[in-house]
């Protein structure tokens, strides 16, 4: 049986995104990233609950919704999992999100007066890290 | 349990020439915590002291898990809690004393949760209430309303002058005790990180209407944030579309609009806007927003 | 009940403290003087002690319970109403009970067991009535915190009530207990979550103490004015009263007075008496007493004790067996009791001729005893039946006595020469009512007395006769001659003097009714004057403008809630208007 992994995510009150978005959200990195894999067991929703000091019904309200997404799997009278990764997004999804993803990296990086090859090497050298540390 | 729990309808109170509640139509489904938000005056306090029967209504009827609120029973009492902000509780007892009175006083009393909650605390069973700090006795009141088995909780302002930790471990106790999963809860307070945490439904009054009643979240996404660069005069509040609020920084206009969508670009420009852009907003400064409405703002320089 | 444990814990202590320094200050009382024999002046002040303990305990138990939210907390339990009430107040009871009649009951004990004093019944009676008092004053005391304060001092005329009734021994405790029962029906009226409006029905519990307090303080507002009147110079009795009026005579020497009752007669006799009046010294007969004393009364007119100054003994009467008990003033030791049984309680009065040394007259209503030292036994003097003596002086050779019906003439000699019943020589009965009377002035003649009464005690008042004046020849032989009956003016008007009537007459009534509850005979009986047409027209006048306005007022209200008011203001008249306006003056009407 799978152990409940940690949940390394905090939330912020005052943020222009709700709770269960930053929840959300937060899930979606750490599972995109490899932090949790596939199988792993998440937190209770009581117990994410007293961890991040909100509601109950706000977590199993994000819970829900990265069930719904294809996310997090729950297994009866156990609790849930996260789901095994397949291609969660639609495709135009997949494209806005991006986009959106690349207009804000741009907009932080241009003010910042760094040459475009420096910009690229260091994406590349962090998709790099990346797929060292999911090997 | 009746289908909602709290149900008001047109209900007005009167002070004098002021309105303290003007045509209060508002209904609570049981379960879950309701957040109730709204500026000193807005009428939370008269509201409750009418639900409670304290207070006869000007016009309108409120009731209470079906029960008319002029005519509560001792057997209704008992179905609902109430924590205020003073946290009054019979200073000479002893916290044993007051626990077995009200053990004594309340048939359905629930000895797990009491224990649960002043489990939060150390709070000592021989110390005499005046003797406890605030926090413990909001803590030790908490675990009196809730042992009490309530349908429906009503907490006013309860973390009021408690310090940061205090106040966390009253939330704390509050959300996490398996007695509050049973009962309907309303929340008062002015804390938005608070409501932000626990609410799952977000009532908003002011001048004793009601202004808005959704979830927390969905209160948030109805107001938006738009700054714009109009070289001249902006448009008159009046003819704004949904106006909130507007602030004058730098040379640009900062306008808080409710329920507009993309096209609330078009109107700025229409209006002189050289461009304008949207972000979404935190609860903390929707809310505010929406209560600075009607508050006098400084006038703009003409 | 938890809550009648837990209120009894929040002031059990304090109540203990009290009630030791309550039976230190009787035990101290005690060593000093017999508590048992005090007048009704040394009682009342015991009574408003009581009083002001258990109005202040009531007044501090509720103020902490009395704003908004400690009330809240306090209502919202799931208790009815009422049984938070009784919990609350039956601690409060219970609390007085502790401060109040136990130190007395104790104090009673001890001077019953470990002294020769006399303790009656009504001495041990007297915790209850202490007790009650307390309590009565302690609920005016719960209300005035719990009432809205347009209206929370009206306890007061409850209070004033009992300071004002006439009725005495278990008569008052009957008295007491209603007043009690009243003032807790007033607080039950407004213990209820929403405290702005009293219950329906037991709104008369807070309506009928308003009215009347209205009332009071509209007649205290007439006087104060005709007190500034009076400040400023411009009041009819400044500078000396109006010629003709009872004013006049009321002020005057005995000697003018009487010779004003001469001066405008016509009999044939009257310039000679008129002489006669100016060459003598005449003198007046005063009473010395204000009540009559009753059987197993709570307090004394004045102290029923006398002192045998020959042997050194103190004699006190008891109620119980209606005898005299003597105990020596040196040691307190019992020396027996007097066998004689009076038929009404007896008070000590002055001297009757032929007394020695040790030796004092008793008045017992009619009767008048001896006591003589040297036998110790008691033997009766006078015996005028059913009137009661009020007064008895010697005048030249003669004894003058005055009961409330008539003056008697006695010889001195026979008082001298006897132990018997003396009778008296003549009589004169009273032309006019007791109550009534505020002079009464005699000379003495060849062969008898000339005697003018002026009658006039209460003619500024509405119960007061019309003011007169007559004179009478009271002969030796015990034959009377009418000299002149002289009519005096009233000295105010009939709006000053029925401003009391006027301004409510159902109020006026009751007020009245109210002070004479179950009272026994009195002295203060009077014969009033018809009331004036003038008066019942503006009382009617009055009392149609209350329905009116009350009909104003209520004219948003359905039938139910407005005929109880609507009748309530045609039979108290204004006061009940104002009582009205006051309880209906909520937070929402109020501007």
């Amino acid at each position: 049986m799978a152990r409940t992994v940690p949940l390394l995510i905090d939330i912020a009150t005052g943020d222009t995104r709700p709770i269960v978005r930053q929840i959300t959200d937060g899930v979606r990195i750490k599972i995109s990233t490899g932090e949790i894999e596939p199988g792993d067991q998440l937190p209770s929703v009581r117990g994410l609950a007293q961890q991040l000091g909100i509601n109950p019904n706000t977590v199993a309200k994000a819970y829900a919704e990265l069930t719904t997404e294809g996310w997090l799997e729950a297994r009866q009278g156990l609790g849930l999992y996260v789901a095994p990764k397949r291609q969660r997004l639609s495709r135009g999804e997949r494209e806005r999100r991006f986009d959106d993803a690349v207009q804000r990296f741009v907009a932080d990086v241009v003010p910042l007066n760094i040459a475009p090859e420096e910009v690229h090497a260091r994406i590349d050298a962090e998709f790099a890290a990346l797929q060292r540390r999911r090997a | 349990m009746s289908e909602v729990v709290i149900e008001t309808r047109h209900l007005s109170k009167r002070f004098g020439s002021k309105f303290a509640l003007d045509q209060l139509s508002l209904a609570i489904a049981p379960g879950r915590i309701h957040a109730l938000v709204g500026a000193n005056g807005a009428g939370k306090s008269t509201l409750f002291r009418i639900l409670l029967g304290f207070l006869s209504p000007t016009a309108g009827s409120a009731r209470v898990l079906g029960r008319d609120c002029s005519a509560l029973t001792p057997q209704d009492r008992a179905l609902v809690g109430y924590v205020n902000e003073e946290h009054t509780l019979p200073e000479w007892m002893r916290v044993s004393e007051l626990k077995a009175m009200r053990q004594h006083e309340y048939p359905s009393w629930n000895s797990r949760a009491f224990d649960e909650v002043i489990g939060h605390y150390q709070v000592l069973p021989g110390q005499r209430v005046r003797e406890l700090s605030r926090g413990e006795r909001a803590g030790f009141n908490l675990a009196l309303a809730l042992a009490q088995s309530p349908q429906l909780l009503i907490l006013d302002e309860p973390t009021l002058g408690l310090d940061v930790v205090a106040k966390r471990a009253f939330l704390e106790s509050l959300m996490y005790s398996n007695a509050t999963e049973r009962c309907t809860v309303i929340y008062c307070s002015h804390q938005m990180e608070e409501i932000e945490r626990i609410a799952d439904d977000l009532i908003v009054l002011e001048r004793g209407r009601l202004m808005s009643h959704s979830s927390p979240d969905d209160f948030c996404a109805r107001v938006s944030h738009w700054i714009c660069d109009i070289p001249f005069m902006g448009p008159e509040p009046a003819t704004i579309p949904g106006f909130l609020m507007r602030q004058k920084l730098d040379g640009l206009h900062h306008y808080f609009v409710l329920d507009q969508g993309p096209a609330f670009a078009e109107f700025l420009r229409a209006n002189g806007a050289r461009n304008a852009n949207c972000m979404p907003v935190s609860l903390d400064r929707a809310v505010n927003a929406f209560l600075a409405k009607n508050h006098a703002t400084p006038t703009q320089s003409r | 009940m938890t809550l009648f444990r837990a209120e009894w814990s929040r002031m059990g202590t304090y109540a203990l403290l009290l009630a030791l320094a309550h039976l230190g200050g009787l035990i101290f009382l005690s060593r000093m003087v017999d508590l048992g024999q005090q007048n009704l002046a040394v009682h009342w002040s015991f009574g408003a002690t009581y009083a002001l303990v258990g109005g202040l305990l009531g007044f501090a138990q509720f103020a902490t319970y009395a704003r908004p939210n400690p009330w809240l907390s306090l209502i919202h339990r799931p208790r009815s109403e009422l049984a938070i009430a009784m919990a609350l107040l039956g601690a409060g009871w219970l609390v007085l009970v502790l401060i109040v009649p136990l130190p007395i009951a104790l104090t009673a004990l001890w001077q019953e067991t470990l002294t020769a004093r006399v303790v009656d019944t009504r001495h041990w009676l007297l915790a209850l009535a202490a007790w009650q008092i307390a309590a009565c004053a302690y609920c005016c005391g719960v209300f005035a915190a719990l009432a809205p304060r347009r209206f929370a001092a009206i306890g007061i005329v409850l209070l004033f009530w009992l300071i004002n009734a006439r009725a005495t021994g278990g008569s008052m405790l009957v008295v007491q207990c209603l007043v009690l029962t009243w003032s807790a029906w007033m607080v039950a009226a407004l213990f209820k979550a929403n405290r702005e409006r009293p219950r329906k029905l037991a709104v008369v519990a807070i309506a009928m103490p308003l009215a009347m307090a209205t009332y009071f303080a509209a007649l205290v507002a007439f006087a104060a004015v005709e007190l500034i009147w009076i400040a400023w110079g411009t009041h009819p009795n400044n500078g000396g009263p109006p010629p003709g009026g009872h004013n006049e005579v009321e002020k005057a020497t005995s000697q003018d007075r009487m010779l004003a009752a001469l001066a405008s007669s016509e009999h044939p006799d009257a310039p000679l008496l008129a002489e006669q009046v100016k060459l003598s010294a005449p003198v007046s007969i005063g009473s010395s007493l204000s009540r009559l004393p009753q059987w197993f009364e709570l307090a004394n007119v004045s102290p029923m004790e006398f002192d045998d100054e020959r042997s050194g003994v103190r004699y006190v009467f008891s109620h119980d067996d209606g005898r005299l008990h003597g105990y020596r003033i040196r040691d307190g030791a019992a020396v027996g009791t007097v066998p004689h049984q009076f038929q009404h309680p007896p008070l000590p009065f002055g001297r009757l001729p032929g007394m020695r040394d040790g030796d004092a007259a008793l008045v017992a209503r009619g009767r008048v005893y001896h006591f003589e030292s040297e036998s110790g036994q008691v033997s009766l003097r006078v015996d005028l039946g059913d009137e009661a003596l009020v007064s008895m002086a010697p005048v030249g050779e003669a004894y003058v006595a005055l009961s409330d019906r008539a003056l008697y003439v006695f010889d001195a000699r026979p008082f001298i020469a006897t132990l018997d019943v003396v009778a008296p020589r003549a009589r004169l009965p009273l032309p006019g009512k007791y109550g009534d009377l505020s002079n009464l002035d005699l000379i003495e003649l060849v062969d008898g007395h000339l005697l003018v009464a002026t009658f006039g005690r209460l003619a500024h008042d509405a119960l007061g006769a019309p003011p007169y004046q007559t004179a009478q020849v009271l002969r030796s032989d015990g034959t009377v001659d009418d000299i002149h009956r002289r009519a005096m003016s009233y000295d105010f008007g009939w709006l000053y003097r029925y401003q009391a009537v006027w301004l409510s007459p159902g109020l006026y009534t009751l007020r009245e009714r109210a002070k004479y509850l179950f009272a026994g005979p009195s002295l203060e009986s009077t014969a009033p004057a018809p009331v004036p047409h003038a008066v019942w027209a503006l009382a009617m006048v009055l009392g149609l403008l209350a329905v009116l306005l009350t009909l104003w007022r209520l004219h948003a209200n359905n039938g139910l809630r407005r005929w109880p008011w609507i009748v309530a203001s045609g039979l108290f008249g204004l006061p009940m208007l104002i009582a009205l306006w006051l309880i209906e003056l909520d937070s929402e009407t109020r501007p």
